[in-house]
């Protein structure tokens, strides 16, 4: 029926349509109801009832009256809402009608309820359908109004699935024709629209415990799984038939679909959407976003002749402002030749804390299928409340990802590879198109950024590519006192005046009226040395002034550029006219500047936020504590080194010239058996200084490996200890085969020599000279054999007769920590660094990925048989 | 035949043991103690059948050196002094004979990438013996 109405109630009717679709709380909404659905119906007053099971949290939403009149009984009609009580001392919070009772289901008439049972014979009333109850009244003494007063009411019921919940009724004063049809009509369709919305508000009540749930499991849950658990319930609270996810990929320049129906999509296929191509701002048409002007003019039917429309899309969607924009259209219409099929869509940004847009989730509903009807707005703030939950994984998997990048640093030994981690990582955990670190260095002893590893899109710059970029403390991208900053700046700051903000813990804003006031006001803020600054100026400085800043920079360290603001203007420019956003945070310990980590990206894709500066400090604190522990370590290895070529210069020139005398003595004579005990004495005493070296220095991980037979170490170890084994009534058997039985392995040939020269040597060292009747132990075995249990591995094994070794110190692995000397050795008064077999366990299982373990099995007395057992891999792992 | 072997290493006072079985065989050294003096010294490389060099190596012995030889102390470029009088020698001289490196330095032909370089052998100095080296070398010189 069409109901023709006047502007003004035109009007009323927006107005209120306007508010009570944005509202999700039940108490608001009656409240808001009550005060505009007078002007809509042309009433003086309207009061909503409620029956008592109708109306969730009761207590919470009873709103009484200062003289209310309490009687508990849960059947009576709850009046939760009321407008222009003015004197009638009406209360609200209940009502004195049963069901069926007063306007409930009873007219007035002479000011006495009658049933409609009772009054059905009344043309007048049987006019009316059974779902509308009226009356007009003219008052007759009751107390509620004064003498001659007319009172009309109107009561309409408020019906859901069949049941009235409810009731709205109307007051108002009206000497002829109180409420006029078309009040009543108005009156029907907006109890109708008010049923909606109040079950709405169910709705999100019931789903409020839902989402509680989902984001209180998010907490314990992987992205995934929150993912999983919020595409389910788009299906079952939402009615969706796909759900996507679209997540702002590494760069931060696009949107990339990760998961479609709870799925991980083929990264390869997945589809991207550049900034401002985005669902925000968009419309999606069969699955590819159109922008809102676009489909605007093809609503209009500007564009219907564009074959490639054959489907179009409608849909809701939260903006960057968070306007709601709706678009319908009737899914009946056809457009040239094509089907048209009509999905509505929630398209609801993803927002991290700092109100930045991560992704874009979506859901969407064919109309034309088994729903018939759009998105409505409480299912737009529950699929909100879905994206807070996804929200908050993202910023849980982010600190997850943040601990093990912390966590990981801790464990690397190498700068290259420390620099690498972290130019890798910091754009998976802030977007960002570039991260470049700068380190600290210096030429005759003054300090410049020399920038050390840069990534871009993720990718790590090859360093033959990288550029060659050095800064002075606080220059260029590393600070916003160089020229160049201060240039590109200057274009975009347009107040004439110079201002330093301090960002790092309060924003500090200092203007100046003229640039010479300059070196006071940065006299004045460099309280800390180090610290977050922005300086931006209008003009170009004066050479002077351009001083002051760089003497302010390297004070303060470094300083930083268009972050953390929205405005556009604030930001630099690129000579293509892109606009960037830069964070530049000093890595710095003990106020020393180990070097900068910059940050970059296009403002299109959203500036830097203050939580990303918190994150990138907190990296860049841990970066500072590895590298400092870094620098000790590489200046201990100098050193070690250092001292190390100190000692093997010499022990070279001594071993050269201990072999020459050996050489060039008279066979058989004592000169060369003295020359012969003087050269194995200079080799031993080489070899423990190299395994001191070795263990000092801590080298072992940078040796390079080659392919040799793996009888070349052994067969030297045996020839170095064969006169030292002799004089203990001892010999070595070295393995019989020969060079070419052997395997040949990747081996660190040196290292590897000394490990087994320190092992045999230990052998020699601890051996006894048997007793006659264990004549077979008198000799030193070495020998060796594939590793049946381990495919891939040799065995060596050396077995001497001798001191033993204590169970549990095999079991602890102490035998092969440095400076350890065995129990049973001690007892005998060995001698030995202490560095033998720390050497060779550090150089087989570290550098060589092998095993190294003994026995020592007592023989009788303080006799054991002791056997160290050498694994060793034919190939070393790639 | 020659019979000269240039030497280019500060420590030769302290190992020139390690050349004793070579020199026997009738070969004679010529000792540079600093880069710049082999740097001199390699100027006549035809005079020589081999060229040993050691990594390790001050730039100089006197008060100045040519500024190609300074920039072999530029460590963003060579790890060690003798890397950049080794590139020099290959790249820039093209001497015609072999070039040794005879250094504590662990396998620097892998770790400094100088495998195209044409370098004929490394051997390591640390706990060399001088017949080891007499070995080595033989396979470069007519011994």
């Amino acid at each position: 029926m069409a109901i023709e109405i006047d502007s003004s109630r035109e009007k009323a009717v927006l107005t209120l349509m306007s508010k009570i679709t944005s509202i999700t709380d039940l108490g608001t909404l009656l409240r808001v109801v009550v005060q505009e659905l007078p002007n809509v119906v042309g009433a003086i007053g309207c009061y909503i009832y409620l029956q008592p099971e109708y109306v969730p949290e009761y207590n919470g939403i009873l709103r009484r009256g200062e003289n209310e009149i309490l009687e508990e009984n849960l059947d009576d009609f709850i009046v939760l809402a009321a407008t222009n009580l003015d004197s009638k001392k009406h209360f609200i919070g209940k009502a004195f009608f049963n069901e069926g009772e007063g306007v409930t289901g009873w007219v007035y008439k002479n000011c006495k309820p009658q049933r409609i049972a009772d009054v059905t014979d009344s043309q007048e009333l049987k006019s009316l359908s059974a779902d509308l109850y009226w009356a007009n009244e003219y008052h007759d003494g009751d107390e509620l109004y004064k003498p001659g007063d007319r009172r009309s009411l109107l009561a309409v019921p408020l019906v859901l699935d069949g049941d009235a919940i409810g009731t709205l009724k109307f007051h108002a004063t009206d000497d002829k024709e109180p409420f006029s049809e078309t009040s009543q009509e108005i009156a029907v369709i907006v109890s109708q629209i008010i049923s909606g919305v109040i079950r709405q508000t169910w709705l999100l009540a019931e789903q409020s415990e839902t989402i509680s749930q989902l984001i209180e499991t998010s907490n314990k849950s992987t992205f995934l799984e929150v993912v999983a658990d919020v595409t389910r319930h788009m299906r079952e609270m939402l009615g969706c038939s796909r759900s996507e996810f679209f997540i702002r990929s590494d760069d931060g320049e696009a949107l990339r679909l990760i998961i479609r129906n709870g799925e991980l999509v083929n990264e390869k296929s997945a589809p991207e959407f550049r900034r401002g191509q985005n669902l925000i701002g968009w419309i999606f048409k069969t699955g590819k976003p159109l922008i809102l002007p676009n489909i605007k003019q093809f609503i209009n039917g500007m564009n219907l002749d564009d074959e490639s429309l054959d489907k179009f899309s409608v849909g809701h969607e939260i903006n960057d402002e968070d306007r709601f924009i709706q678009y319908r259209e009737d899914p009946k219409h056809e457009i040239g030749t094509g089907r048209v099929q009509v999905i509505s869509f929630l398209a609801v940004p993803i927002r991290s804390k700092d109100e930045e847009v991560w992704g874009v989730l979506c859901g969407y509903r064919n109309l034309s299928a088994k729903f018939r009807y759009p998105f409505e707005r409480s299912q737009l703030i529950l699929a909100v409340s879905f994206s807070s939950t996804i929200a908050l994984a993202l910023e849980n998997e982010r600190q997850r990802r943040l601990a093990n990048l912390l966590t990981k640093l801790g464990t690397l030994t190498q700068a290259d590879h420390l620099f690498q981690t972290v130019t890798e990582n910091i754009p998976k955990l802030v977007a960002s198109s570039g991260c470049s670190i700068f380190r600290t260095e210096s030429h005759r002893g003054a300090p410049y950024l020399k920038l050390t590893m840069t990534s871009r899109k993720g990718l790590i710059v090859d360093k033959d590519e990288m550029p060659d970029i050095r800064y002075e403390l606080g220059e260029g991208k590393t600070g916003m006192c160089g020229r160049f900053q201060l240039t590109l700046v200057a274009n975009h700051y347009g107040n004439g005046k110079i201002a330093i903000e301090r960002i790092d813990r309060e924003i500090r804003r200092i203007e100046l009226e003229h640039p010479n006031d300059i070196v006071s006001m940065l006299s004045d803020i460099t309280d800390k040395k180090v610290g977050l600054f922005q300086l931006r100026c209008e003009n170009q400085l004066s050479i002077d002034e351009r001083y002051a800043v760089r003497e302010f920079a390297k004070n303060i360290v470094f300083s930083n550029t268009g972050l953390p603001s929205k405005k556009m203007d604030e930001h630099v420019t690129d000579r293509s006219n892109r606009t960037w956003s830069f964070i530049a945070v000093p890595i710095a310990s003990d106020q020393k500047l180990l070097g900068v980590i910059t940050l970059a990206r296009p403002t299109a894709a959203s500036p830097f936020l203050r939580g990303d500066i918190t994150l990138l400090t907190s990296i860049a604190g841990r970066l500072a504590s590895v590298m400092n522990n870094l620098r000790t370590l590489e200046q201990r290895e100098q050193l070690v080194m250092s001292l190390g070529h100190e000692i093997n210069t010499p022990l070279t020139g001594i071993l050269a010239d201990s072999e020459n005398l050996y050489r060039r003595a008279p066979s058989n004579t004592e000169f060369q058996r003295t020359a012969k005990h003087n050269l194995e004495q200079v080799l031993r005493l080489h070899m423990q200084a190299s395994a001191i070296i070795s263990v000092l220095s801590e080298q072992s991980s940078k040796r390079q490996f080659v392919k040799r037979s793996l009888y070349l170490p052994i067969k030297e170890a045996c020839e170095l200890f064969e006169s030292e084994a002799a004089a203990n009534g001892c010999n070595i058997l070295e393995p019989r085969a020969q060079e070419g039985n052997f395997p040949v392995i990747e081996m660190c040939v040196f290292d590897l020599t000394i490990a087994f020269k320190n092992i045999v040597h230990n052998a020699v060292k601890y051996s006894f000279r048997p007793p006659a009747n264990k004549d077979l132990h008198r000799t030193i075995k070495i020998s060796g054999q594939p590793e049946r249990t381990r495919p891939g591995f040799y065995v060596i094994s050396i077995q001497n007769y001798g001191v033993g070794i204590n169970s549990h110190e095999i079991d602890k692995g102490l035998i092969f920590q440095p400076y350890y000397r065995g129990e049973r050795a001690t007892d005998r008064k060995r001698t030995g660094s202490g560095f033998g077999l720390a050497h060779a366990r550090l150089v087989i299982e570290e550098l060589h990925h092998g095993y190294i373990r003994a026995t020592s099995i007592p023989q009788g007395g303080n006799a054991f048989l002791t056997t160290f057992f050498v694994l060793l891999p034919i190939d070393q792992p790639k | 035949m020659k019979n000269k072997i240039l030497w280019i290493d500060d420590d030769y006072y302290t190992i020139q043991g390690l050349f004793r079985p070579i020199e026997e065989v009738g070969y004679k050294l010529d000792i540079a103690l600093s880069a710049f003096d082999g740097y001199k010294k390699a100027q006549k490389w035809q005079d020589y059948d081999l060229i040993v060099v050691d990594l390790i190596l001050p730039i100089s012995q006197e008060e100045s050196a040519p500024e190609i030889v300074l920039n072999w102390n530029n460590q963003e470029r060579y790890a060690y002094v003798g890397v950049g009088l080794v590139e020099w020698l290959l790249k820039d001289l093209k001497v015609n004979c072999p070039v040794v490196i005879l250094s504590v330095v662990p396998d620097p032909i892998s770790t400094f990438k100088l495998d195209d370089w044409g370098i004929t052998n490394c051997i390591r100095k640390s706990g060399l013996l001088p017949t080891t080296l007499k070995d080595e070398l033989s396979k470069h010189l007519n011994i």
